[in-house]
């Protein structure tokens, strides 16, 4: 029943088949209850994500980014409710699952990296034996099915102990040995964000999110993990889901991208398509306040700050700070369609010149 | 987030919310409304009770149980108890709030100064507090009321130089974390003398939690200051004075019990009713209950 | 209220520093100094009057210390901090006073550089009070009502307190306040690390037009390499507390002369997927400044270093005019930086 009215909204990924897709968010609204009042934090976000590709999920603070990922593992507050929409991990409903199989998928299907690696990992704890723990159920590959199936098998300590020092390889550790030994404090901040992005890729999951993963790093070090990430790719086949605030992150790592604005996704499409020509106005006027080098004169700025989600502007939610704002887009929000290939927008103006 | 609301004080918004809190629990609302209570009928009490029924000894009148026209019975010197009871809370809470007050009045300035310029006056303060400290607060009441002599000021006195090291060293504590915060090396850079930065900013910012930890002693303290008073330090034979009362009332113990049961209950009520607000305050407060 | 200055002569150096260190020493529980942490060490450069001085550095660069020593919010360890000619390193009470109303500071954090039970009108009047810059609380609600509406806020905005607004209207809010004293150098640290990035666009902007109107001097820290780029005249590039290059903009993004400088710019993500670009990427992690490499102290992740690397530190020496470097080999001699002209928007 979602499913058909999914397919009718945001026909985006209409084309691709469901077959293609591994996580599927539809229409997925959200509020935070606070003392001030709810906070309307999602609005009907709508993306998909298929089987290997990277997808950039891009937006300035508020935008509901970092709400959406942790509504997909289910790690929200205790004053989050989920009001509408769907969340489907490969045919499987995840707001619908019990929270006993919810840590089954965290363990094995779902990996989550942060922003911040040292309040995430366990401070009194060796990285040796916190990546160990991930290793407690091997998981085998069938690799000749191109599918992954897991056998879950005892692994015996010294293959643990292997299959940590082969992760930390993976992730271009020097001296894993002597990093199973040590302690986070004693390890950098890039450091401890490879062993972070080790043990969320050590059990091969099918869908890896990385969460602002490079913002907290010196520039030296951000290029170090993002040319780290995209050698990785190669040999990681699931897919990612990659939030950033900086553009310049999703157009080195990312084949599609969906920009948020207060809440929704207002525009999606490949990375060339995007940055080549953006079509909804806060896509643009984005593109057009970033200082880049070689650019010369007054930056383009957006006029306004971003919303108060606990009383949100109506219709759709851009429009007071909307150049080219119609009567009709503070009525009714616009909904997420498709223009070209791959290309779709949430814009009463591009709604208009669709194909 | 731009609130579309009136400009509301920080403090207001954290009071209004704070008072959100107070009422829903049943017991600390209770505490808060018996020390109004206890408040307001130290405040009213020479309007209600006429002063002169302390020193007018009516003595065919002495020693008469509760009864209709002396609710709580006479004392020892023919006096309605009631009103003497009432009489004496005036006396009791003014020197709760002096004592605690002026315990303010010296510990802050100097553990503020003292947090925020280091240094040797830091040193010296910490030593003279730690003397303090060596020493229980009781016995140390005990030993300067008994140099200064007898009298109701110099009780107030010895306990109010018992009580203001406490609050020196937590607001000095306070003013500690609050010197490196941003907004301080914003008014150094504009070359604001240290002195108006400490008087009209540190310390605003850093005295709440005192403030709460003085509600929580006030039970104490006026638990403190009617036993001192019981022992005879402070207030003299006729004056009303709850401790005063107990220990006129010692001697007939067995013949007129009500003489020394009334007085004991009121100060454990009062204790206690300041105790639970402050208790309450104090949890409301704590930033980790909060929303 | 500051009038517009006109100043004349355009070639007269603001602040100068030379020699700055700033080590913070380690001590063990026991009480004993075990060592110390060479936040800045070694420091010299120019601010010329009307210019913005950009300077970069990643964490450990010593950048924010060297803007807290300027207005000796931290005592320098050694060295000079010399204003128009005036040494100001050791200078106290009235004196310093007076000087200290020449500069201004705009924090990073824009939600802890106000006090939070100060009305916006009270944090603006007071320094000017302190000061005697005004008279009486009239002149001053007047100041205020005038800083306010030039950094683009309301003055209905005087009578709220700060948490009723946003992260950048704060900062809009710690400029006007830095501009109570008529201050000559304004010192920027990270102003736009905390605001997104349409707020940032905004911000920038109005520094951008405030210097014009009141021929301000800027020295703005930060470690984001294109906004230092968009707002600098010229920029220095610190690693580990020193300085490895300072030079006009162009030179030092189109042809640096540092092997760091070059890293740094080459890490730098486009926003523009159709970009190829040379890269450049550091191996290893950023020393500790406790224990700084000998020599020169970016050899740990040179590429091209050398034998005379680990004994001698390189000086900061003169390249091209206007350019100085810190490296015992000249980098023009390796391939240049790509920038595709495609990106360029204008």
């Amino acid at each position: 029943m979602v499913f058909e009215t999914f397919l009718i909204q945001s026909s985006g990924d209409s084309q691709l088949g469901e077959s293609d897709s591994l996580l599927r968010v539809c229409n997925l609204k959200l509020d935070f209850h606070t003392y001030a009042g709810e906070v309307k934090a999602l609005n009907g976000v709508t993306f998909a994500i298929k089987r290997g590709e990277a997808l950039g999920l891009v937006g300035e603070s508020g935008c509901g980014k970092s709400v959406t990922a942790l509504t997909i593992v289910r790690l929200l507050p205790d004053n989050a409710t989920v009001t509408d929409g769907m969340i489907a991990l490969l045919g499987r409903d995840l707001l619908k699952t019990p929270d006993n199989e919810m840590r089954k998928i965290r363990a094995e299907q779902v990996a989550m990296v942060f922003q911040d690696p040292t309040t995430f990992l366990n401070p009194v704890l060796t990285i040796g034996q916190q990546l160990e723990e991930v290793f407690q159920l091997s998981p085998e590959r069938d690799k000749a099915h191109s599918e992954v199936r897991h056998k879950l098998t005892k692994t015996s300590k010294a293959e643990r102990k292997d299959l940590c020092i082969e992760a930390l390889r993976q992730v271009k550790l020097p001296d894993p040995q002597r990093i199973l030994k040590q302690y986070p404090h004693e390890l950098s901040g890039g450091m401890r964000q490879r062993c972070m992005i080790a043990m969320a890729l050590a059990r091969n999951p099918d869908l890896f999110i990385a969460d602002e993963i490079t913002t907290a790093l010196d520039v030296t070090i951000q290029a170090q993990i993002l040319e780290l990430l995209r050698d990785l790719k190669r040999d990681f086949h699931g897919s990612t889901l990659l939030i950033t605030h900086d553009l310049g992150v999703v157009a080195k790592l990312c084949s599609r991208v969906a920009v948020m604005y207060a809440g929704n996704v207002v525009e999606l499409a490949n990375v060339r398509e995007l940055f080549a020509k953006p079509l909804h106005p806060y896509t643009q006027g984005l593109m057009k306040a970033v200082p880049m080098l070689g650019s010369v004169g007054r930056l383009e700025t957006i006029p306004g700050s971003v919303p108060d989600l606990i009383r949100p502007p109506s219709g759709c939610r851009f429009h007071p700070r909307c150049p080219h704002a119609l009567e009709k887009c503070s009525l009714v929000k616009p909904e997420l369609l498709d223009t070209t290939e791959g290309h779709t927008v949430a814009c009463h103006l591009c709604g208009e010149e669709r194909t | 987030m731009n609130l579309k609301r009136s400009s509301w004080s920080p403090i207001l918004a954290e009071l209004k919310f704070a008072g959100h809190l107070l009422v829903q629990n049943k017991i600390v609302l209770s505490g808060i409304v018996i020390s109004v209570g206890v408040l307001i009928t130290a405040i009213l009490s020479p309007f209600v009770v006429s002063p002169t029924i302390a020193t007018t000894i009516d003595l065919p009148d002495r020693l008469h149980p509760p009864s209709a026209t002396h609710w709580f019975g006479t004392d020892d010197f023919g006096r309605d108890l009631l009103g003497m009871i009432i009489l004496s809370t005036r006396l009791d809470v003014s020197a709760m709030l002096e004592i605690v007050g002026a315990g303010l009045l010296i510990g802050v300035p100097l553990g503020a100064f003292s947090g925020f310029l280091g240094g040797k006056l830091d040193e010296a303060l910490m030593r003279i507090t730690d003397v303090f400290f060596s020493i229980p607060s009781l016995i140390l009441a005990l030993a300067v009321a008994a140099a200064l002599g007898r009298g109701l000021d110099n009780l107030i006195l010895a306990m109010i130089v018992v009580q203001w090291p406490g609050y020196a060293r937590i607001l000095r504590g306070q003013v500690l974390v609050e010197k490196d915060r941003l907004y301080v090396d914003a008014l150094r850079a504009l070359g604001i003398g240290k002195v108006r930065i400490i008087m009209l900013h540190i310390i605003p910012n850093t005295i709440y939690p005192l403030l709460v930890q003085c509600t929580l002693d006030l039970g104490g303290v006026i638990l403190t200051f009617a036993g001192l008073s019981f022992l005879g330090f402070g207030a003299s034979a006729l004056t009303p004075e709850l401790g005063r009362l107990i220990t006129a009332g010692q001697t007939y113990i067995f013949q007129a019990p009500w003489l020394t049961a009334f007085p004991g209950i009121a100060i454990l009520i009062i204790a206690l009713a300041f105790n639970l607000m402050g208790d309450g305050i104090r949890d409301v407060l704590d930033p980790k209950l909060r929303r | 209220m500051p009038s517009m200055r006109r100043r004349k002569n355009l070639t007269n150096i603001v602040v100068k520093i030379e020699a700055l260190r700033k080590w913070f020493p380690i001590t063990s529980v026991l009480g004993r100094v075990t060592g110390s942490v060479k936040a800045v060490d070694g420091v010299d450069l120019e601010i010329s009057q009307g210019e913005t001085f950009g300077l970069v550095g990643e964490s450990g660069s010593g950048k924010t210390t060297v803007g807290r020593c300027i207005l000796r919010l931290i005592e320098p360890t050694s060295g000079q901090i010399i204003y128009r000619g005036q040494d100001i390193t050791k200078l106290k009470g009235e004196a310093f006073s007076k000087v200290r109303r020449k500069f201004g500071i705009v924090f990073q954090d824009p939600y802890a550089s106000l006090d939070p039970r100060q009305t916006i009108k009270n944090a603006l009047i007071e320094p000017m009070k302190y000061h005697k810059i005004i008279r009486d609380e009239d002149e001053g609600e007047k100041a205020a009502r005038d800083l306010v509406r030039r950094v683009g806020l309301n003055e209905d905005h005087l009578y709220r307190f700060p948490h009723e607004f946003s992260g950048g209207q704060r900062q809009r809010i710690a400029v006007a306040r830095a501009l109570t004293t008529n201050p000559e150098l304004i010192i920027f640290d990270e102003p736009t690390s905390f605001l997104d990035v349409s707020v940032q666009a905004q911000v920038l902007n109005l520094l951008s037009d405030l210097q014009k109107e009141l021929d301000l001097t800027y020295l703005f820290i930060s470690h984001n390499l294109s906004v230092i780029e968009h707002v600098s005249n010229r920029v220095g590039v610190m690693y580990l507390g020193r300085i490895m290059e300072a030079a006009p903009k162009d030179l030092v993004y189109r042809t640096p002369g540092h092997p760091y400088t070059h890293a740094l710019i080459s890490a730098l993500p486009i926003p523009n997927p159709d970009l190829a670009r040379e890269r450049v990427v550091l191996g290893g992690d950023i020393p500790s400044s406790v224990n700084i490499p000998s020599g020169c102290r970016f050899r740990t992740r040179c590429p091209y270093r050398k034998e005379i690397c680990a004994e001698k530190e390189p000086p900061l020496e003169a390249r091209l005019p206007g350019q100085l470097v810190s490296c015992h080999f000249d980098l023009r001699l390796a391939p240049p930086i790509q920038i595709n002209d495609a990106s360029r928007k204008a």
